[in-house]
């Protein structure tokens, strides 16, 4: 991959000069990555006020932790850790205790996926939105984020069976949607 | 992962949403605050405190360049130790010694500032000591401590140059009324014992009787390092608090400031404090600082039913003959009141300097500054939630509590005058009218509403030495 260039600047260096406290570094480095960072935030938000307060906080931490970035892995990755964790933060002070649903109890019966092909990419995201708090949290981290399990219930502090669940849960409910929305067109 | 997973993250993982124009301007204010009031306000108490001292200063060094009795009476400018360089009181009149022709300057500063009000000129001060002169002259051989002035004068580089027995007169005057003084003081001359004595001139050669003191002086300049004391006090506190609203949360921010309300708080701990110097202490300890609020809340969706009973009576000729009851249901919004008594206790650990300013008679005042380093900080008590709009749980342990409210609390600046009365050679009362400020928050950066406190107080305590 060819190395980033913003104002002839690589990416290295522009995150070598925010480390110096350069300004127009940090800004450039949050024009690259605001928008995306922005639709993750979104993602888990409430509503748009609320991905805006995320994705503030998120980009002040970037700053003020930059000297723990040690260059081996992406940094967008990195940011989009930091993001998620400001967003996951965030819901858990809304909503310190996720619901506990009983595995055992739920039986996975999808429709086609296929159908969700054809929605685009805000619709896919408005249905991601009106899933309840919880699902909505652990469905991201999992499906979007590609977190396991074990790390949501650490992140999240919650039990796996109760992440397992959720998931299960939030599956349902997006394809339940995906049901209405389809009889609705016809 | 399922197939219906892969369509969202393959979907969405890339996606974009613009971001408003002004998101950047938002972050940097956060990342460069501007310099707010509370700096200003600190710099200010730093001023103050600066002026107060220089003020101190100023007055203790002036008054000590004109009364050298408040020197020389002291038991502890004779209390000279075998290294006599540590007196720097004593050593300023032995290094005039040193200068011959200063005999004569010498005695007429000794007792035109030795005697301000009496003696007002030259002449006047001569006359004086010749009025005195038979009197001085019959105690002088029984004075052991006028015996010894005179030796050590003759036995001065340039002693010789004392030419007239006046010169020598006047010197001697000065040390009488020194030696009278140290009589009438706390510390009588029963508590002074002979001790060996170095001038600086000759230390090998001239070894002096003089006079030691005994017991602890309530004058605490020149204490020697081996001198510890323990400070114990209580301070009765008011914390000022200071609540700014950093993430657009103004209607919060007026949700906490009508719902809470100052309550005393205070502050008790133990010092032990250790001289490093001349005037310098460093003191260290534990400190438990208690800070006490109020909070009232109005619950505007609670109803509360009130039945009201109103009987009727039908009155014939003066005789109830009817009555008729009636009950009707009032319900009133908004009545249901919760009291809570919120507090936010800290453990420190005090590291301070005291720098001695004046010591007159049994008082002294020090100045106190320094920093304690927080080891714990608990909260307790409930606040409006910025998320519910309803009371929530701040006791330490809580969910609540453990994303709004830091566990520590970095450190408190402390900043004071320490005024201390002897009270006896083992003991001095304290009072410290201080200021404690803050310089972090207590709460996470991503809470709405950021929260610390200024506490002034006045601490009352003890000074224990041993």
């Amino acid at each position: 991959m060819s190395p980033l260039i913003v104002n002839g600047k690589t990416e290295k260096e522009l995150i070598k000069a925010c480390l110096k406290g350069d300004r127009n570094a940090q800004r450039d480095i949050f024009n690259l990555y605001s928008s995306k960072m922005l639709a993750v935030s979104y993602r888990y938000a409430k509503d748009k006020l609320e991905a805006e307060d995320i994705l503030q906080d998120a980009f002040i931490k970037v700053f003020t932790n930059l000297k723990d970035f040690e260059f081996k892995g992406s940094f967008e990755g990195w940011v989009r850790r930091i993001v998620v964790n400001t967003a996951i933060r965030f819901n858990l002070k809304r909503y310190p205790a996720l619901d506990e649903v009983n595995v055992d109890k739920i039986i996975e019966e999808y429709e086609d996926p296929e159908v969700f092909i054809n929605l685009a990419e805000e619709e896919l995201l408005q249905l991601i939105k009106e899933l309840p708090d919880g699902y909505k949290m652990v469905f991201n981290l999992y499906a979007i984020e590609g977190f396991s399990h074990k790390e949501i219930s650490e992140l999240c502090r919650i039990e796996e069976s109760t992440s397992r669940s959720q998931l299960v849960k939030a599956r349902k409910i997006l394809q339940q949607k995906v049901k209405n929305l389809l009889f609705l067109a016809v | 992962m399922s197939e219906l997973d892969k369509i969202f993250k393959g979907k969405l993982e890339h996606h974009h949403v613009s971001v408003p124009s002004d998101m950047w301007d938002r972050i940097e204010s956060n990342l460069y605050p501007k310099k707010d009031n509370k700096s200003r306000y600190l710099i200010g108490i730093l001023l103050f405190s600066a002026i107060i001292s220089g003020i101190f200063l100023y007055k203790y060094f002036t008054d000590s360049n004109s009364t050298i009795p408040s020197q020389i009476t002291t038991a502890q400018n004779f209390a000279i130790s075998e290294d006599s360089k540590q007196i720097s009181s004593f050593n300023d009149i032995n290094n005039n010694f040193h200068e011959s022709p200063n005999i004569q300057v010498i005695s007429e500063n000794i007792t035109l500032k030795n005697y301000p009000k009496k003696v007002k000129t030259k002449d006047s001060s001569l006359k004086k000591i010749e009025a005195h002169q038979q009197t001085l002259v019959e105690s002088h051989d029984s004075n052991p401590f006028l015996t010894l002035l005179q030796r050590n004068l003759e036995q001065v580089e340039g002693a010789s140059s004392i030419e007239t027995p006046i010169k020598n007169e006047i010197a001697t005057t000065e040390f009488s009324e020194s030696f009278k003084q140290i009589n009438t003081s706390p510390f009588s001359i029963a508590n002074l014992e002979p001790v060996t004595f170095k001038l600086p001139v000759d230390r090998e050669n001239l070894n002096l009787p003089l006079f030691k003191k005994v017991e602890v002086k309530p004058c605490p300049f020149g204490e020697t390092d081996k001198f510890r004391r323990v400070d114990v006090y209580f301070s009765p506190e008011y914390a000022i608090r200071d609540l700014e609203s950093h993430q657009d949360a103004d209607d919060y921010l007026k949700m906490r400031k009508s719902t809470e309300s100052a309550n005393m708080s205070y502050s008790l701990g133990v010092r032990l404090g250790y001289s490093i110097g001349y005037r310098w202490n460093l003191m260290t300890g534990l400190n438990f600082t208690k800070i006490n609020e109020s909070f009232e809340y109005v619950d505007p969706e609670s109803v509360s039913t009130r039945i009201i009973i109103t009987k009727d009576y039908t009155i014939v000729n003066g005789i109830k003959v009817d009555s008729v009851v009636r009950e009707e249901v009032v319900e009133i919004p908004g009545t249901e009141k919760m009291y809570i008594n919120n507090s936010y206790k800290t453990l420190d650990l005090p590291i301070m300097a005291r720098y001695i300013i004046a010591a007159p008679g049994r008082y002294s005042v020090s100045a106190i500054g320094g920093a304690m380093i927080n080891l714990a900080f608990t909260t307790k008590g409930k606040i409006i939630s910025p998320y519910t709009n309803s009371p929530d749980d701040i006791s330490t342990g809580t969910s609540f509590a453990q994303n709004t409210y830091k566990t520590n609390i970095g450190a408190t600046l402390v900043g004071g005058i320490s005024f201390a009365y002897f009270l006896s050679p083992s003991l001095d009362i304290l009072l410290e009218p201080t200021v404690k400020f803050q310089p972090t928050f207590l709460n996470y950066s991503d809470f709405p509403v950021r929260q610390r406190y200024t506490n002034v107080g006045l601490a009352a305590g003890f000074r224990f030495r041993f």
